[in-house]
């Protein structure tokens, strides 16, 4: 499974936060979680610059695999945006709650 | 990451048949290598025709897990070796070639260019049909981005 949606599934599950964790528990780690998928994001992000690198400097001799380095990197930031957009939709929700 | 394993077997096809429009750049180039290598008796023997074997990607550590597993494990695809043409070389008569026999017969490389020009079309061809299997499951991942959207 993909890391960066398997964290953040793990991140948010669903009803079964044991009653013993503390707020700041839960906050500390639902940050770690986040930390943990971005610096996967990062990740696929710096292996795409480094393969475009080397195939500038004449160390690399497959275009495709450069390429597809890249989409893959494209493709996991897609993903971490559409999941920021849901995060950020779903905090929106709460404050527009009324009390 | 098995989201991205259908790009992975897309790009071991990409890189082999990258190898074989290799071969066959090679092969062509050569067609008219008398010179290739030298035999027992010291004389020079023409470049032979190389083909590529193919095989399933099936000796890396993630298929065997997966077949430990009873799964079935879906491979990419991997050279196994290149191989030489076995055919008998063109015979063509040219006795001022320096590479004639004492009859003046000269022996020309076993590469038939019409043949070579059609595995070009070819590994061309795979090479686009991986292109276009790999932005389709591109294309399906971000369709599963929109879900919900």
């Amino acid at each position: 499974m993909d890391p960066i949606i398997h964290s953040i599934a793990n991140a948010m599950p669903p009803q079964t936060v044991k009653a013993k964790t503390t707020p700041q528990k839960a906050h500390q780690s639902f940050a770690d979680t986040l930390k943990n998928a971005i610096d996967h994001v990062n990740k696929t992000q710096i292996l795409s610059d480094k393969k475009t690198e080397a195939l500038a400097s004449g160390n690399i001799d497959d275009l495709h695999d450069v390429m597809i380095t890249a989409q893959k990197a494209s493709i996991t930031l897609e993903t971490a945006v559409q999941i920021q957009r849901k995060v950020i939709d779903a905090y929106n929700e709460m404050m527009r709650m009324q009390i | 990451m098995s989201i991205f394993h259908a790009m992975n077997i897309s790009g071991s096809g990409l890189t082999t048949q990258r190898l074989r429009m290799d071969v066959v750049a090679s092969n062509i180039a050569n067609a008219q290598s008398t010179r290739a290598t030298v035999n027992e008796n010291g004389e020079f023997e023409p470049y032979r025709r190389k083909m590529v074997v193919m095989e399933p990607q099936e000796k890396t550590f993630s298929s065997f897990l997966q077949k430990a597993q009873n799964r079935k494990a879906l491979s990419g695809v991997t050279v196994s070796e290149i191989v030489e043409d076995d055919e008998p070389f063109k015979i063509v008569y040219n006795p001022n070639h320096p590479d004639a026999d004492e009859q003046g017969y000269v022996q020309l490389p076993n590469v038939d260019p019409l043949q070579e020009m059609v595995d070009l079309m070819s590994a061309t061809r795979s090479y686009e049909a991986n292109i276009t299997a790999f932005n389709a499951s591109k294309g399906m991942l971000m369709k599963a981005l929109e879900i919900g959207k």
